[in-house]
């Protein structure tokens, strides 16, 4: 194993990628310690999804969830209905206070010696708590100490919920950037109303052998991969018309790109619209009367910003990502939660508009049990691919052999239309590159106080040749 | 007429899971309460007191591991 100094604010790390040549070392995707630093400065820092408040509509329900390698408890509290997070860890001995991954509880009661815990994460009972020669004077049931530990900032953003264990961290929405727009146009029914979606639950799950930012970093929005990976999967039909061949759009003026945000890490695919309002409606489902609601809703929301140029976003509404390990689409969200160095769990949400009637709900569905599920393909096909790489890479042989990341390396240019934002072609990997740039900028920051938006001056780019500039000093 | 429950029988721990809410405890302190929550833990009730020898402790909620009840009823 590569020997690395992993004191906090130590540079040494900025070794592992060479941003003239275009590469990153393989070290980055297979080394424990690398893997160690990541959980402490990105995972405990980083704004992360915890699911949509849908899962939890009532008092006292609750989900387990994950933030990095770690559960915690997302739940809505009995009295003030507000939505909370914990993490799922007694304050007595360590014990994983609650084993189911949902339901609706008065309180959490820890099944090694029954500390309990409502709703707001206070410890509100202790067992033999009442005994004068046991906690007496030593533990005050009701204090704030001893409660569940708490995330340190939480966010329902339309309906999406997100912390951060990082008090200091600056809140979602300037951590999104200009990315807040296109998130929120992703959690938008399909009449444009805002956080008009739920989730199917239970989400999908996959635990796969390989590292977490190989499905994070390498494959989210990787336009270069389709036509190959998913070859057969184009070839069985699968699609929303099931291979019946859907109408063909008319055309509705509009450029895409591939774009980075190299000081917040978020990127993917971007569209630009030339043109007011949103396009026509084709058909495009199999099952009958599917077509209907959709486009009596796209009509709806054609009223509703006619006279506006839609936000840039991702093509069809999504396809970009939110740093560190969040992939965001129209209907769908994609979230890779680091398990070990080698061990990645994924977990697919698929959404729908929440108001949408029964037999529309169905046909989503189907649909993302044909794209994903147990008998599903197209990320079936991608995790092929994941699992392969990593066994294919950690080895003392090919751990020396660094990954190229120079496809359109010089040749992004900051757009006005987003501004900060690094614009480049389609099958260029811009937004690879951003996603290393933030990375590094994690790695090597003290605190938020050195990073972007909370550091206003910061320029986190470390590849070269935007726009002419030179790549950031180090 | 109301009712005891047998907590203290062979089934005295299912009994004690499904204590209904509105039902009355009495503790081995003396404390009297009724049942407003049971979390169906097996474990805690959560009640509120109508006689406690701490007398500010009257009016007050709290939760009541099991070991504290002495007996149950409905009211
Ligand atoms: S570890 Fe939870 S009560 Fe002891
Ligand atoms: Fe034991």
């Amino acid at each position: 194993m590569a020997n690395i100094v992993r004191a906090i604010g130590d540079r040494s790390i900025r070794a592992y990628i060479d941003p003239e040549r275009g590469t990153v070392s393989r070290e980055l995707y297979v080394n424990d310690d690398i893997f160690a630093q990541e959980l402490e400065q990105i995972y405990q820092r980083c704004w992360l999804l915890l699911g949509h408040e849908s899962q939890i509509p009532n008092p006292g329900d609750f989900v387990v969830t994950r933030m990095g390698t770690e559960e915690v408890l997302m739940v809505r509290d009995r009295k003030d209905h507000k939505i909370r997070a914990f993490l799922n860890s007694c304050r007595h001995r360590g014990m994983k206070v609650c084993r189911y991954d949902e339901g609706n509880t008065l309180v959490f009661t820890c099944p090694y010696h029954a500390w309990t815990y409502d709703t707001k994460g206070k410890l509100v009972g202790v067992g033999f708590g009442n005994y004068a020669n046991a906690y007496t004077d030593t533990l005050p049931t009701g204090s704030e100490e001893w409660g569940l530990v708490e995330v340190g900032q939480i966010c329902n953003f339309y309906g999406s919920i997100w912390a951060t264990w990082d008090p200091k961290a600056p809140s979602f929405q300037d951590y999104l950037g200009p990315f807040a727009e296109s998130l929120r146009h992703c959690l938008q029914s399909s009449d444009g109303e805002d956080a008009g979606l739920e989730f199917f639950t239970p989400f999908q799950r996959h635990r796969i052998p390989t590292n977490w930012k190989v499905p994070g970093f390498t494959s989210v929005t990787d336009l270069t991969h389709t036509a190959m990976t998913h070859r057969s999967a184009q070839a069985a039909g699968l699609h929303e018309d099931r291979g019946t061949g859907k109408e063909t759009a008319k055309p509705f003026p509009q450029e895409k790109y591939a774009i980075g945000d190299h000081n917040l890490g978020h990127g993917g695919m971007c569209t630009f619209y030339d043109q007011l309002g949103v396009p026509d409606y084709a058909n495009e489902w199999f099952e009958p009367g599917v077509d209907d609601y959709f486009r009596a809703q796209t009509e709806r929301k054609k009223l509703l910003i006619a006279d506006r140029i839609m936000p840039p976003h991702g093509w069809g509404g999504g396809h970009f990502a939110i740093f560190p390990a969040v992939m965001v689409d129209s209907w769908r969200i994609r979230y890779y939660h680091p398990h070990e160095t080698g061990i990645t769990e994924r977990w697919s949400l698929f959404g729908v508009d929440k108001n949408a009637p029964d037999h529309v709900k169905d046909a989503v569905r189907h649909y993302a049990e044909r794209f994903n599920g147990p008998v599903g393909f197209f990320e079936s096909d991608d995790m092929e691919n994941w699992n392969y790489v990593f066994p294919a890479s950690q080895g003392a042989t090919a751990r020396k052999y660094d990954y190229f990341y120079r496809n359109g390396l010089g040749h992004g240019k900051y757009d006005d239309r987003l501004p900060g934002v690094v614009v480049n072609g389609s099958y260029t990997e811009e937004a690879h590159r951003a996603r290393f740039s933030r990375w590094l900028a994690f790695m090597e920051a003290k605190s938020w106080d050195d990073l972007y938006p909370l550091n206003k001056s910061a320029n986190h780019n470390i590849w070269p040749g935007v726009d002419g500039q030179a790549s950031a000093k180090a | 007429m109301s009712e005891t429950y047998n907590i203290k029988g062979q089934d005295g721990i299912q009994v004690f899971t499904d204590l209904p809410e509105g039902a009355q405890v009495t503790l081995t302190n003396g404390a009297v309460g009724t049942i407003i929550g049971n979390p169906r833990d097996g474990a805690f009730l959560e009640v509120t007191y109508s006689e406690h020898p701490d007398s500010s402790l009257v009016g007050a909620d709290e939760f009541v591991f099991f070991n504290q009840v002495e007996s149950a009823a409905s009211k």
